[in-house]
């Protein structure tokens, strides 16, 4: 029962500092989208505005097409899994897992513990609760341990409780604040595609907060970067990292951060600080003091001196698949860290590099932090895309 | 330790080490000592002292001292107004101890979900455990004194006859299980709240969204079994708190009136101080010890069995 989730202008303030300053974001029935940030950007406000946690100053929250602003958490038909997976540890998993459907199909009297015996109805209620409660944990492959409490069991077991009670009713709606940020790295991984299976075989809407980008990356159809109460780029995992919309977007995805350059505009010609070869030209921005954008794997090393950055290698880091060489260009203040390939011959520390940046690849942030096109100088075209 | 490991393994002699340890603890005896003569000059030795007059005849002042064996006990058991103590002792704490419980959780849980003045309120409800008892007790019996007390001239405005609540043999143990609920409930609010607080906010977050949001679906999903720690020490305290009534019992009825406010502390009180018969004031304290000793333990258990701990 997937359904098309839609945020309008949701602002929200604690006292007087501002959280969320008017988010817009349409979820398509079904899709899996990650919102990512860093701490304090107002992603789980968010999350806990969608699920009614938290109630929004301004705008409105949409589900399936229909604003449930008015509505009690429990109403909105959502089901959240907390970064502390917040299960009842006096429960079993069987009674944590059937929890959500005992408080929505029986009535108070009916969940009282002697009732179920007294009552054929009742029993019946139970019957079909329990039958349900078994097809989600066989979904989380947690059927042996129905019977436990939540003490037992490991933190990616606990992990999936909170996965089994979150998918037992079949919400309209998965919320998932930094579900796996508890979990060492070999069991993240491997939880990361179970989720993303599961959503991908249940078809349901999910909202999946996370700091982390390779989660964010790996997992979500569309991935919504948020800075400073904002949602400031929305779009697939390709388009963010190709062509982040801001300096703040470029510099938080992908690692190592990209590079990023002192650079002069004058009359749309593009130089690097210091340098009087042009890199490149750009339309929109025509004067004035801009910053280059470039990624660790769009710049590549060359022995040859003269060529358009020359610098001291200062630090070599083998990472086995890639070495990283941290390179202090001549008269800069920061390296320039550059992604080689290990067959790549031998980097000596303090050894005389060239750098070269491929033109297609490079990004140009004018003075407010807003990303330009870069159009390679006229007269390198002709050299296979390098400067 | 790792200090002493490090020097052996430069030193590589191993006789060091027991020099070392014997010299540790040296030190280590020495810093207790202090303690350990206070706990055995003020608790330990009179401990020991009861336990041996218990089995002796000693009356206080007395220059002579018998054994007599197994005689106080015997005595005790044949003694009717021990019975009555004992009957009195339990019937306060039944009332007390539960009372206080649920008031101290019901209070507790209102002032944690209060917005304001939760400061207030519980300096409020926690000012008669810093109060001193016999004074309070004091208030309490002009409170409720049947001429001139507030209470007896709010019955009277209603037009009903005045009570007196501490003459009366029916109501006087009632009337001090009602303060001492007033006394203790405060106590058992500010460890209750102490047990809320380590509640976390996720749980009761998980909770709305499943659909358990009402205030008694939130309690009891929740908030009641996440206290379980909580509640089996705030319970046993409450009834070992309860059984060692005798200061309001001392200070206002003197275990009147016809011995129906008598209690077990009370009771030992006069037998040793006002009697001076410490022999059988001392059987009766060790036997009032060993009951109080096993109904704490076999509470724990079946307390220990329903709650679950973090």
């Amino acid at each position: 029962m997937a359904s098309r989730l839609d945020l309008h202008g949701l602002t929200k303030s604690f006292g007087s500092t501002p959280v969320l300053r008017g988010v817009d974001l349409a979820v398509e029935a079904g899709e899996f989208v990650a919102v990512i940030g860093p701490s304090g950007c107002g992603k789980s406000t968010l999350l806990r505005v969608i699920a009614g946690l938290e109630e929004q100053d301004c705008g409105h929250v949409c589900i399936g097409g229909a604003s449930v602003d008015a509505l009690a958490p429990k109403s909105r038909d959502v089901a959240m899994v907390f970064q502390s997976y917040a299960l009842y540890p006096h429960m079993t998993v069987a009674q944590n897992i059937a929890l959500p459907l005992a408080m929505r199909d029986l009535s108070r009297v009916e969940r009282l513990p002697l009732v179920r015996r007294l009552s054929a109805r009742v029993a019946a209620k139970r019957a079909i609760m329990a039958e349900a409660v078994a097809t989600a944990a066989a979904q989380v492959e947690l059927t042996d341990m129905l019977s436990r409490k939540p003490g037992q069991l490991s933190g990616g077991q606990r992990q999936r409780v909170a996965l089994a009670r979150a998918l037992v009713r079949q919400p309209r709606l998965f919320l998932l604040d930094e579900p796996l940020s508890n979990l060492d790295a070999t069991l993240r991984a491997s939880t990361r595609s179970e989720i993303v299976e599961l959503q991908r075989r249940l078809g349901t809407t999910t909202v999946y907060v996370t700091h982390d980008q390779a989660e964010a990356m790996t997992m979500a159809h569309r991935i919504a970067v948020m800075f400073g109460g904002e949602i400031v780029q929305f779009g697939t995992a390709r388009e963010i990292y190709d062509r982040p919309a801001d300096i703040r977007v470029a510099q938080f995805i992908g690692t190592p951060r990209m590079n990023l350059l002192p650079a002069q505009v004058t009359g749309g010609d593009v130089r690097v600080a210091g340098r009087a070869e042009p890199i490149g030209r750009c339309d929109s921005v025509m004067n004035g003091a801009v910053r280059i954008g470039v990624r660790p794997e769009h710049v590549s090393l060359t022995a040859s001196p003269g060529a358009q950055l020359d610098g001291v290698i200062r630090r070599v880091e083998f990472l086995g698949s890639e070495v990283l060489a941290h390179v202090l260009p001549r008269g800069m203040a920061g390296p320039v860290v550059v992604r080689a390939s290990p067959d790549s011959g031998e980097l000596r520390t303090d050894s005389e590099v060239a750098l070269r940046f491929a033109a297609h690849a490079l990004h140009l942030f004018d003075a407010k932090g807003l990303r330009h096109t870069i159009e390679p100088a006229a007269r390198s075209t002709g050299r296979a895309g390098t400067i | 330790m790792t200090a002493v490991a490090l020097d052996v393994k430069a030193q590589g002699r191993r006789p060091l080490l027991g020099q070392r340890r014997r010299a540790e603890s040296r030190v280590g005896w020495l810093l207790v000592t202090p303690l350990l003569c206070g706990l055995i000059l003020f608790l330990i030795a009179p401990c020991l002292a009861v336990l041996v007059m218990a089995f002796t005849d000693w009356q206080l002042g007395a220059g002579h001292i018998n054994f007599t064996g197994l005689t106080n006990f015997a005595d005790l058991a044949g003694d009717n107004v021990v019975r009555i103590s004992a009957r009195n002792t339990v019937v306060y704490a039944l009332m007390v101890a539960p009372l206080s419980v649920a008031i101290g959780v019901w209070l507790a849980v209102l002032i944690e979900r209060s917005p304001i003045g939760r400061a207030f309120f519980r300096s409020i409800f926690f000012l008669p455990v810093v109060s001193t008892t016999v004074a309070m007790a004091i208030v309490w019996e002009f409170l409720l004194h049947p001429a001139i007390g507030p209470l007896n001239t709010a019955i009277a405005l209603l037009g009903l006859p005045p009570q007196g609540f501490l003459n009366n043999a029916n109501t006087v143990l009632a009337t001090l299980a009602a303060i001492g609920v007033w006394e203790n409930a405060g106590y058992n609010m500010v460890l209750v709240m102490a047990g809320l607080k380590t509640i976390p906010r996720d749980l009761y977050d998980a909770a709305a969204v499943d659909g358990a949001d009402r205030p008694y679906e939130r309690f009891w999903t929740v908030t009641l079994p996440m206290l379980g720690p909580t509640l089996v020490f705030v319970v046993i305290v409450s009834f070992l708190r309860s059984f060692r009534v005798f200061e309001t019992v001392a200070a206002i009825t003197q275990g009147g009136p016809r011995r129906a406010s008598e209690v077990v502390l009370f009771t030992i009180y006069q037998e040793g101080f006002v009697f001076f018969r410490v022999g059988y004031a001392s059987a009766l304290t060790v036997v009032f010890v060993l009951v109080l000793l096993a109904i704490t333990l076999i509470k724990f258990r079946l307390l220990d069995r329903s709650v679950h701990y973090g």
